[in-house]
Order: structure tokens, then sequence, then C-alpha cells
């Protein structure tokens, strides 16, 4: 029997080839998986928990499962859909299944400012503009803190991470149906904590 | 129509609505300021929500991914891909050296705690969490091991070959090989196996049950 070398990639899609080359014992393969997504699961952390020290821990937590389990990827999904997935499953259980439907009055009403409002920088802004922009960041940042999880998933997922509605159905494991809706209900909460008390939405 | 919901907005904002809808909707907002303005809160709050900017995750995260990955793979048996992980993950000589003392430590356990570590394992360790295919090729140090059907050949040796001896993981014969090839060592992770030791082929099986 000729002993085959591990590293030949065996189907054209680069996404199943990582997982031959992590199950083949190749350590490269997860290195790249982590450095492409370890930048989108802590943002999605950090916006699911509003902790940057919760948000470090819950990454490292899923790029864990992500080691674990990345040789038994079968290609049904990209890998960033399986990888966000993972990750919003733990931010779900960290949670807890209460919270992550209901808001606790507490943490709706809650004025510290959660993550950093960091703002995409522009050099031709001045030190006014500057201060003005960061604190509107930090606004959205906080206003975005009072959407509910099972809504803001869907919000974050579409308007920060950019993902199609497809992909964000794959995440979630439902519908586009339930994700247009998640979404739609998600932007509302958001505006409607932005504009303060507002005049009656109707139905 | 009736005022738009804010699924119907959401929607006409993500331009998936088809033509018709599209059309009616447009028709309404502009006889209605209170559409118009929920449509302008919320192109506001998703602009808001663009600004934000992506945030780094912090320099210690690296690390800690790479230890605590390099951990769980050692409590799986992983000693032989442990290894390339580190190397990858860290140029600092000091790595090199954390994963010698550790290295150091798991042979120094297979020692001390002999009855309970053979009490514990099955006759088969399985390296991977499935079963590697034949052909799986394992570094450990300058040696590749070839899965067999069976179990880990060492390249250049011939499957089948009938070894000149056999040593159990854990018996004062298994602390000698590994005291002069102590790369040997992650193959207790592998048994059973087929190495070359001085010359003879060897096969380095389970360690035996007590009693």
């Amino acid at each position: 029997m000729v002993p085959m070398t591990a590293v030949e990639s065996f189907s054209s899609n680069p996404d199943l080839d990582l997982a031959d080359r992590h199950r083949y014992g190749d350590p490269a393969a997860f290195d790249l998986v982590y450095r492409r997504h370890v930048e989108m699961v802590y943002n999605l952390a950090l916006r699911m928990t509003g902790s940057e020290v919760e948000a470090e821990d819950l990454t490292q937590e899923v790029f864990l499962r992500v080691h674990r389990h990345l040789g038994r990827f079968k290609g049904r999904s990209t890998l960033k859909t399986w990888i966000y997935r993972v990750a919003l499953n733990h931010c779900r259980s960290r949670l807890g299944r209460r919270r992550w439907f209901f808001l606790p009055l507490a943490e709706e009403t809650t004025d510290d400012d959660g993550p950093p409002g960091a703002v995409v920088a522009d050099p031709g802004r001045g030190p006014e503009a500057e201060l003005l922009a960061r604190d509107d960041a930090r606004r959205v940042a906080r206003a975005l803190r009072r959407v509910k999880p099972v809504f803001r998933a869907a919000v974050v997922l579409r308007d920060l991470e950019g993902l199609s509605y497809e992909e964000i159905a794959e995440v979630l494991g439902t519908r586009v149906g339930t994700v247009r809706s998640r979404i739609a209900r998600g932007r509302e909460q958001l505006r409607l904590a932005l504009e303060g008390p507002a005049p009656e939405t109707p139905s | 129509m009736s005022h738009a919901t804010a699924e119907l907005l959401s929607a006409y904002f993500d331009d998936v609505l088809d033509d018709e809808v599209s059309d009616a909707l447009e028709a309404h907002l502009e006889t209605c300021p209170d559409c118009r303005s929920r449509l302008g809160g919320l192109r506001s709050a998703v602009a808001g929500l663009k600004r934000l900017e992506r945030m780094a995750p912090p320099p210690s995260l690296d690390q800690a991914v790479a230890r605590r990955v390099a951990m769980a793979a050692e409590r799986r048996g992983f000693a032989a891909r442990l290894e390339s992980g580190l190397d990858t993950y860290s140029r600092q000589t000091s790595t090199l050296v954390l994963f010698a003392v550790v290295l150091a430590l798991a042979v120094m356990a297979y020692l001390l705690a002999g009855a309970v570590e053979r009490g514990r394992r099955g006759s088969i360790d399985v390296v991977f969490s499935d079963d590697p295919i034949p052909g799986t090729v394992v570094e450990v140090g300058p040696r590749a091991l070839v899965r067999s059907a069976t179990g880990w050949v060492e390249r250049g040796i011939e499957p089948g070959t009938i070894p000149a001896r056999t040593v159990a993981v854990g018996s004062p014969e298994w602390v000698d090989v590994v005291a002069l090839n102590p790369d040997l060592a992650p193959v207790a992770e592998l048994v059973p196996a087929l190495v070359q030791v001085d010359g003879e082929v060897v096969a380095v099986v389970a360690p035996s049950p007590p009693g």
C-alpha cells in the first residue's frame, strides 16, 4: 500500500480543502481559518454581549469549538456562515434562553456606555466634529444594546456584517421570511431607541 | 393603502419588494408624512450602525486561542500536532521552551502515573475524533507515521513487517526507549505503531493491563 501525502487537495471548494487539511494534521489550515474570521466573530460577540471582556472570552470558546469540529465540516454551507452560526449559538447560550428573547428591564434602561462606540476614522474631520462623531457612535452602540438579542442578531448580521438574507437564514437556521421579520423588528427597535419616546407606531 | 408596517419599510429599504408593492408604497409615502418620517428614521438608524467602527480584537486574543487550542488538543492526545501548531502561532523561543517543558511533563506523567493510566485507557487510542483514514500522515518530530488499516507505521517500514521486538507503553523497556529517543514519546498516543529504533523495527503497543 502506498501512503498518501497529507497535503493534496481533494476538491475545488477552498473551504473543504481547509477542512481536509485540518483533518490530516496541517496546522496552517486552522491558522488561516482563524485569521480570516477572528475579527468577524469578535465584533459579533461584542455587539451581542455588550462587553469587550465577554466578547474576548466568547471568541476563544468559538475558535476552540471550530478547531475541534473543522475536520467534520462537510461544505453544506460556507465556512463563514458555519462559523457565524457557532458564534451565535455561543452568544445565545451565554445570554440564556429567556434573555435572548426578553431583555430584562434593567438592561433596557441601562445608561452605561457598553461597548465603545468607536467611529470610522475620517481624517478630514476637525476635532470638534470628531468629538461629535464619537458621541454619536456611542449613542448608536447604546441604542443597539436595547434591541432584544433575538432581533439584534439579525440586524448585526445584516447591517454590520453585510450578510445576505439567505446567508442569515443559514446562520440562524430559519427561513428567509423569518429573517426579514427579525431584521425589520430589530431595526424598528433600534430606530425607536435612537429617537426616544416616539409617536405611536401604526400597525 | 393603510400605513406601512415596519416590515414593509424594512424590506423596501433592502430593495427586496416586488415592483408592484414597491410602487404602491412609494405612492403612499408621497402622501403620508408619518410613514416618510419612519422611513427616514429607519435610514438614519442603519446609517448610524454603518458608522460604527469594526473593533480589532485585543492582541492577547491570538495567544489565548493558541494556548487553549493546544491544551485541548493535548488532552485529546494530539501531542504530535501540538509541536507544529505552536510553531505556527509563535516564533518566540520561549514558546518552544514551553512546549519542551509540557512534553517533558507529559512523559513524566506517564512514568509516574503508570497503573492509573493503564487502567483508564482502552487498548487502542484514537488520535482523531473520527477514525483516521488509511494514508493519513502524522509527523512525530523528524518521523512520519502513516496510518494503515490497524495502526501507524513509520514511513520507510513495509506494513506487515514482523517487528524485532514489542514494547508496551509504560514498561521499563519503553522508559529506556524514550530515554534514548525522546522524540518517540508522542508515539505513546499512536499505539499500536511500528517504528524504527536503533536500526530495528519495534512494535509499540498499548500499556498492558495491571495484574
